[in-house]
């Protein structure tokens, strides 16, 4: 049944009761259609709160950048399986605009893909054919400061709106139908060294959004903003200003320019409405004189009051970080049986080396190990403080410390799989790096790092996907990548109730493994390097998987 | 000698000779790993100097030669001898001499990842005139060579200059003694020495080992002595699996495929992936595998497949092959 067509450029829509409407916009021409008497389309796009909060029963669609608001990236999907993950083939690529590096996770919703590209574009594109449906693109300054590339990792949607955290810090409310412009607000002045290149998280009537600009001796925080009108609802500093608790942990003014940024995607619990969020380094980054003390809440977790942004608990877990050991990786809420009692957890592989095991009511700290090689603390003690080993910290010449600045692992996402109890995330593995400072405080350029990391000649590190035991951090298997140079991995991993991983190499392969053994069934050579996380959602009831590989979005199918 | 200092340096000096820039692949907004944005942006400022003048200070040229210990040497030698990167002894570094010549925002390609100006672009303010040469050195050390492995060094405001100052100094040196005849090198190259049975020269040969048609550029005497007589002493494991050439000591991999089929292949690797490695065999031909093809494969890192010279040709002989070798500035055209 066909409700209406297009006639022309007139905008006039004929139902299939063969009642003519003349509308300006679609948008106008679907509202007066739903008044009416006659069958309507529903609007296209519908994604309450509701069904975000039961994202796990919707495995059709991906809904927020996680997957839920535990961010486990698991789908119940179970189509594909280990039996048949080896006839997977393409079945479409999209190309994007950029050719540089794509770092998204796509939402999908009923049948439509939304990708953010670099810089500041969003596409929604047709699930079945890789068409694009619209296209929002919106120009950005070019002295915004850059550590890293520009990219943009993906999108919120809520109701009928898609979010965008664009570079130079503005928030865009973008119609999900049209991708025309509903509103635009500024989070943060750009010229203060801040950018956004994380996708927003939608949260009842609110999108909270974090910042990047740890580089640039920024003072970080959380913002939400009301999801109808985009007004500031709260803001959290990540460092605490004078008369603040956590403001003596910072020696002198050096709170002021401390870095701390929010710049990935936090979780959510509703039973506890608390948002949480990981916080990345002090600023300058290899330099701790000028600041001195544990530096709250820098290289922490943090668990906010989603409706007012109070603190409610933090634990940090890099106190007085000077290795650039960002704490912002995914934070992945667990519910599991520890010693017999079902526990509410919070879970993260850290870039410093460790995997930890927290309580997520409280922030209480109940295990943690190493997952990979470190060489900058002999353990964690019972309240999961380092103990750090001497002569660790940069000097003029140069300190090897393991792991090297870029970390064990980083922003790329994990996932954990409720079935197999495990917990699986690429990890950079036999990399360590002379880590060198500078004098300081010692601003070059908008630069606030005062030192850096110079590599290993004779080593050559490898990437490790690993398959840890989520409430004890034992690690079950890894499955062994190699990465051209001295790159790391940077693909997110997937997993589903059939029992598969899927994630990617920066070498351009997207492979799924045995959820329980990490037996390797399947790989494609894309020939693009994986910096993105794989979704899998239903199109036409088929289930499909999409990753972006070098600059194009692959979409596999059986 | 010469040599063996670089062979006990590289034992002996954990820092200055192993560590060496990161490569450009940052990760994360947060990960300041790339020094590129970083160098272009520090070493801006200053503007280039006239480097005689610099050289003239001897506490100028000394904080230079320290600078240059601390972020060249891992390539360059501790002497600017060369190693993995370029020997510069030399008046009249390649490189520079080209960008010296070329327009404005020539050098190395344009090379404006960063947001520095050109050399001839950032003019000195004050002090004697910065003759083409001593700007071109300078913007290339605070720019890098695009698409090699020379990464602009993280650099101070003020430091350009000195390590610049430095690295021409070297060029100032009396040159090696070049004892051989080169044109009975030549043949004994050809001949006694088969040497193209691996190294290509100017078209002829083959391609097992690294190309040599310009490795006199890049290599002095000592250098090439030494890669006759000891020649696993600069094969270090490197972290590329793939670049457009095999070269020595960069990216040179021997490897040992053995297939499920029993069959042995020894080649130089020349691609290398997760699921895949692709070879060239000693008769020159490229073979791929899948690794689910493979029953072992064996990296010999460290080796090379090249016997020691110094079994084969009497001392006066090496120095002949020796002086033919440095005598090899043609490109590999």
């Amino acid at each position: 049944m066909k409700f209406f067509h297009l006639v022309g450029s007139a905008a006039h829509f004929v139902t299939s009761k063969g009642c003519w409407v003349a509308a300006g916009s679609l948008s106008f021409g679907l509202a007066s259609l739903a008044s009416g008497q006659s069958p309507m389309p529903p609007p296209q796009v519908q994604v309450p709160y509701q069904r975000i909060l039961k994202s796990s029963d919707d495995p059709g669609n991906w809904l927020t950048y996680g997957g839920n608001y535990s961010n486990h990236r698991f789908s119940k999907l179970t189509q594909i399986t280990p039996a048949n993950v080896a006839q997977l083939t393409p079945k479409w690529i999209y190309q994007q605009a950029d050719t540089s590096k794509w770092e998204v996770t796509p939402l999908v919703v009923d049948g439509v893909i939304y990708v953010s590209e670099r810089p500041n574009i969003v596409t929604a594109l047709d699930g079945r054919t890789g068409r694009p449906l619209w296209n929002y693109r919106r120009p950005f300054p070019t002295d915004v400061s850059i550590c890293c590339g520009t990219p943009n990792r993906g999108l919120a949607i809520l109701g009928d709106s898609i979010y965008l955290a664009t570079f130079d810090d503005h928030l865009v409310c973008l119609d999900a139908n049209t991708g025309k412009e509903r509103w635009d607000e500024v989070v943060v002045d750009y010229k203060l060294g801040y950018s956004m290149t994380l996708a927003p998280l939608a949260v009842k009537d609110k999108i909270i959004v974090g910042v990047s600009g740890g580089e640039f001796g920024i003072r970080g925080f959380l913002a939400a903003h009301d999801a109808k009108t985009g007004k500031r609802a709260w803001q959290f500093f990540t460092v605490p200003g004078p008369g603040e608790p956590g403001n003596e942990t910072w020696s002198g003014e050096s709170w002021k320019t401390s870095g701390s940024p929010t710049w990935l995607t936090g979780a959510y619990d509703p039973d506890l409405n608390l948002v949480y969020w990981g916080v990345g380094n002090p600023s300058p980054d290899y330099n701790g004189d000028v600041r001195k003390g544990d530096n709250l809440y820098s290289c922490s977790e943090i668990a906010l009051d989603a409706d007012t942004g109070k603190l409610k608990w933090h634990f940090q877990f890099t106190p007085h970080d000077v290795h650039d050991w960002d704490s912002n990786q995914i934070p992945v809420l667990v519910d599991a049986q520890i010693g017999g009692q079902p526990r509410k957890l919070l879970v993260k592989a850290n870039r410093n080396a460790f995997y930890y095991v927290l309580d997520r009511t409280n922030g209480e700290f109940i295990t943690g190990a190493p997952f990979s090689k470190q060489t900058w603390a002999s353990g964690l003690d019972k309240k999961g403080r380092p103990i750090l080993l001497p002569d660790k910290e940069p000097t003029a010449e140069g300190v090897l410390v393991y792991p090297g600045l870029e970390g064990a692992t980083n922003w790329l996402s994990p996932a954990y799989n409720p079935m197999t109890g495990l917990f699986y995330v690429q990890t950079k593995e036999d990399y360590g790096q002379y880590y060198y400072k500078i004098p300081g405080p010692h601003m070059v350029a908008g630069h606030f790092e005062n030192g850096g990391g110079r590599n290993v000649m004779g080593e050559e590190p490898y990437g490790a996907l690993k398959a840890i035991e989520a409430t004890t951090g034992k690690i079950r298997w890894e499955f062994r990548q190699q990465i051209p140079g001295v790159a790391s991995p940077n693909a997110g991993v997937l997993t589903t109730a059939s029992g598969l991983v899927i994630s990617g190499t920066r070498e351009g392969h997207v492979f799924a493994l045995d959820a329980t053994t990490g037996k390797v069934l399947w790989n494609f050579n894309t020939g693009g390097a994986i910096w993105s996380g794989a979704v899998t959602f239903l199109i036409d009831g088929k289930q499909c998987i999409a990753i972006a590989a070098g600059s194009g979005l692959y979409v596999f199918g059986l | 000698m010469l040599s063996r200092s670089i062979t006990l340096l590289l034992v002996l000096a954990p820092l200055a000779l192993r560590a060496q820039p990161a490569p450009a692949t940052p990760a994360t907004p947060a990960a300041p790993a790339a020094p590129i944005e970083h160098g272009t942006e520090i070493v801006v400022a200053p503007g280039p100097a006239n480097l005689d003048q610099i050289i003239k200070n001897p506490a100028s040229l000394a904080e230079g030669r320290r600078l240059f210990q601390t972020h060249c040497t891992s390539c360059h030698g501790p002497n600017g001898e060369g190693a993995r990167g370029a020997s510069l002894l030399s008046p009249n570094l390649p490189r520079v001499a080209e960008a010296a010549v070329a327009p404005a925002e020539a050098p190395g390609g344009g090379g404006g990842r960063g947001r520095g100006r050109g050399a001839n672009a950032a003019a000195a303010t004050d002090g004697p005139p910065v003759s083409p040469y001593d700007r071109a050195l300078q913007q290339i050390i605070q720019r890098g060579i695009p698409a090699t492995e020379m990464q602009p060094p993280r650099l101070q405001p003020g430091e350009l200059p000195l390590v610049a100052a430095f690295v021409k100094s070297l060029g100032q040196l009396p040159p090696e003694p070049v004892p051989g005849n080169a044109s009975h090198g030549a043949e004994l190259f050809k001949t006694k020495g088969a040497c193209m049975t691996c190294h290509m020269i100017r078209g002829e040969g083959a391609v097992i080992g690294p190309d040599l048609s310009d490795v006199g550029r890049a290599r002095g005497v000592a250098y090439m002595r030494r890669a006759l007589t000891d020649p696993n002493a600069d094969v270090p494991k490197a972290f590329q699996a793939y670049r457009n050439d095999i070269s020595l000591p960069q990216n040179f991999l021997f490897v040992r495929a053995v297939t499920k089929n029993g069959e042995t292949i020894g080649g130089v690797r020349v691609n290398e992936d997760t699921f895949s490695i692709q070879l060239r065999d000693l008769t020159g031909k490229v073979r791929s595998f899948f690794k689910s093809e493979l029953s072992e494969l064996h990296k010999e890192w460290g080796q090379s497949p090249m016997p020691n010279y110094s079994a084969v040709f009497a001392p006066g002989e090496l120095d002949d092959v020796v002086a033919f070798l440095v005598s090899q500035r043609g490109g590999n055209k």
